[in-house]
């Protein structure tokens, strides 16, 4: 749990000193939003 | 801007004060469980811990009145914001047996040490406390609310933790779910005396439970359909006249869920016919989407916590999990 809460705690300062990590974030979010309903691509039983 | 190591840093130093006080709430708030939309002590003790650093809670998010919002402003508050999620919500009859007593913990231990160092940061972070993720009580989905009352609307990326068997960032999707209630209606009758007289509302139950098993070896791999009888009649020499069941249905696509669905209703619609029963139905809880996680938080959170020399999974390994950050996920990274 606490290194949950550092892992959280650094990555918020990640997003919050570096823009780009941002923005990727955002790209990244908008291009498995055009692939869905399956992004991941994984086979079917 | 303050070096960016430095910054880390003095969080986990910060996390570090805190570990006495964080293990102690984790484990307050697992000997005091609380079911969904109830849980007002933990929500009062993680909340509290934060306005007693000085930041501003707001309680009640959402019209939620065990959800809370604390903000942290930077040197430009606002945007971009960053969204920590907080659960602690537990199970009926099991307590916290699904550890929303640490995602709770972690979130407002997260929090806390980011007040030390936000005001050097570009943006803002809110803690939210989200109740009721764990889909059993009434009206549950703290997030999915949170969606709605377009809190999420203020907010550029969301991060959280769930515990597990083992520490893994991956790409893996827990699934969407989607829960309905099955009420059959038939005729009471002697079942000794006068059983043609009878409409059995508990044969429609059975059937429909193994229509449904029936089912599971046609569909895809990654649906599970899991339920439960609510009701199967009151006496044994009475044909029960009326009979429910529960079911939860959940895949890691929300658009194939959509089709096993209808193929689960219909196993509803045909027991009923089958026995001559009436039939209604109703979701009973808010759809889950399937989660969408992000690589580019995925990356950042495997670097940090590898830097912390945590070891950490990054395989793909299938989740039958329920999601968990439903509707959040498929409105902000």
């Amino acid at each position: 749990m606490l290194w949950a809460a550092k892992g959280l705690a650094m990555t918020a300062v990640d997003l919050l000193t570096e823009p780009g990590h941002l923005k990727r974030a955002r790209a990244a979010f908008e291009e498995d939003a055009r692939k869905s309903p399956s992004p991941s691509g994984r086979g079917r039983g | 801007m303050a070096n960016v190591q430095h910054l880390k840093q003095r969080v986990c130093q910060a996390i570090d004060r805190r570990a006495s006080e964080l293990i102690e709430t984790a484990d307050w708030i697992h000997a005091h469980p609380e079911i969904g939309h109830q849980e007002v002590e933990a929500s009062r003790r993680l909340s509290g811990m934060l306005q007693a650093a000085g930041i501003p809670v707001e309680m009640g998010t959402a019209g939620m009145a065990t959800a809370f919002k604390a903000e942290l402003g930077g040197k430009r508050a606002g945007r971009p914001r960053v969204a920590i999620l907080a659960e602690y919500d537990a199970l009926p009859g099991l307590g916290h047996g699904c550890g929303h007593n640490l995602i709770g913990t972690s979130a407002v231990g997260a929090g806390l040490a980011l007040s030390e160092v936000v005001p050097e940061l570009d943006g803002s972070i809110w803690v939210l406390g989200t109740p009721a993720e764990e889909s059993a009580a009434p009206n549950s989905g703290g997030k999915v609310h949170m969606v709605n009352a377009g809190v999420f609307s203020d907010v550029d990326a969301a991060i959280m933790f769930h515990p597990g068997t083992e520490t893994a960032v991956t790409m893996d999707r827990s699934l969407a779910a989607r829960g309905f209630e099955f009420y059959f209606r038939g005729r009471a009758a002697h079942a000794a005396g006068a059983p043609e007289e009878g409409i059995n509302a508990l044969d429609a139950v059975v059937l429909l439970y193994n229509a449904i098993s029936m089912l599971r070896q046609q569909v895809r791999s990654d649906v599970r359909i899991h339920g439960i009888i609510l009701s199967g009649g009151a006496a044994a020499n009475i044909i029960p006249d009326y009979a429910a069941i529960r079911y939860r249905t959940r895949s890691d696509d929300s658009e194939y869920l959509a089709e096993v669905v209808e193929r689960v209703i219909a196993c509803a619609e045909g027991a009923a016919r089958a026995t001559g029963c009436t039939l209604e139905w109703k979701e009973y809880m808010p759809g889950y989407e399937n989660t969408m996680p992000n690589r580019v938080l995925l990356e950042l959170m495997t670097e940090n916590l590898r830097s912390l020399g945590v070891m950490v999974n990054n395989e793909r390994r299938r989740s039958g999990r329920g999601s968990r950050s439903p509707r959040a996920f498929h409105r902000v990274p």
